[in-house]
């Protein structure tokens, strides 16, 4: 097993095992990333590529002092950020995000609704995924694989003390959403 | 009322694992008392927990395919130089060698006992190349002397080529 500065040396030097080694570690968090920030279910897997090449490609910009996952959430991040700007600019390839409780009765489910295991949890996770981008974002990258404050605040280019009222804000708006579907009685 | 107020608030922050020990220790005591707090302590309990197990979305293997496919095995070619501190230092120093060498060429300074010395230390090469009857002798020097100033670029040239393949794509 390489540690991750070995990895890193092998990146560079653009060893293509390294690189196969790099993608089965992501592959899954770059997929969830792009899918709780990507609406259109169509490109994910189109956009996860372009992620991929994209830390192919840009490796040697990788400043050693950051984590490599911050690093590939951040360019993960960006990318997906790119892709709605771009998508803002085009009305006709632009739709309106899917509400919390469409998606939850569509006919095509997000690729993560197959494995839920309650109700509670779909309307959490769906309630999550219909937040405001950067409040979705700083809610989502907390809670997977456990980023730090300062991790977040790299990825998304924001200062800290934004990301913890970010996530403040996201955790009181879910509670009150929850309440209000009546999941949880009123307290 | 305003105290469960502020603590429901110390709650969300404790899950954000942003509180101080001793607010930590208030709130352990305040819902020890307090039944509704701690109903919203163990719901925000719950939410975290369900936030933080939210499975991750599995790729198809394709993703990977698709991406490794379009990447060269490993090759040697030319990469972009890169600079570093080092590099710029040796490319300044350098710069400010010649630079000193022009200027003193150009304005020379009063005489001191180390200009006395590299006079008496010019003088003495130059008495000895207008010895050599041989004029070619003093263009072999130059030439020698670019050449050999080409080859170190040449070679630290060299040392900025990788490894890599990443101008391929």
């Amino acid at each position: 097993m390489l540690s991750e500065k070995e990895l890193v040396e092998k990146l560079k030097s653009g060893d293509k095992r390294a690189f196969e080694t790099l993608f089965i570690e992501y592959k899954d968090i770059v997929y969830t990333i792009v899918c709780r920030m990507i609406y259109n279910k169509n490109q994910i897997e189109d956009i996860t590529s372009d992620i991929l090449l994209k830390i192919y490609k840009n490796i040697r910009q990788f400043d050693e002092r950051a984590k490599l996952s911050t690093w590939i959430y951040r360019v993960a991040y960006n990318h997906c950020v790119d892709y709605i700007t771009k998508l803002k600019r085009n009305p006709l390839e632009a739709y309106k995000p899917l509400d919390a409780m469409f998606s939850l009765s569509s006919s095509s489910p997000n690729p993560e609704e197959a494995s839920l295991k309650s109700e509670k949890d779909k309307v959490l996770y769906a309630l999550v995924d219909s937040m405001p981008e950067r409040y979705r974002m700083v809610i989502n990258f907390y809670y997977l694989e456990e980023t730090s404050y300062k991790d977040i605040s790299e990825i998304m280019g924001i200062p800290i003390g934004t990301v913890k009222t970010y996530l403040f804000r996201a955790k009181v708006y879910l509670k009150k959403k929850m309440q209000e579907m009546g999941f949880y009685e009123r307290m | 009322m305003n105290g469960c107020r502020e603590f429901r608030q110390t709650i969300i922050r404790f899950f954000s694992g942003d509180l101080a020990e001793n607010e930590e220790k208030l709130l352990n005591k305040h819902i020890r008392e307090c039944g509704r707090c701690k109903k919203e302590f163990l719901f925000h309990k719950e939410m975290a927990f369900m936030l933080k197990n939210r499975p991750l979305s599995e790729a198809p293997e394709s993703v990977i395919e698709k991406v490794l496919s379009l990447i060269p095995e490993k090759k040697l070619v030319y990469a972009k130089p890169y600079f570093n501190w080092r590099i710029i230092l040796s490319i300044s120093c350098v710069a400010v060698a010649w630079g000193i060498a022009v200027i003193t060429i150009y304005f020379p300074p009063p005489l001191s006992f180390i200009n006395i010395f590299v006079n008496k230390l010019i003088l003495m090469i130059i008495k000895y190349l207008s010895l050599v009857k041989n004029p070619y002798f003093l263009i072999g020097v130059v030439a020698y002397s670019i050449v050999f100033s080409l080859s170190s670029i040449f070679f630290f040239w060299k040392t900025q080529v990788r490894e890599a393949a990443f101008s391929r794509i």
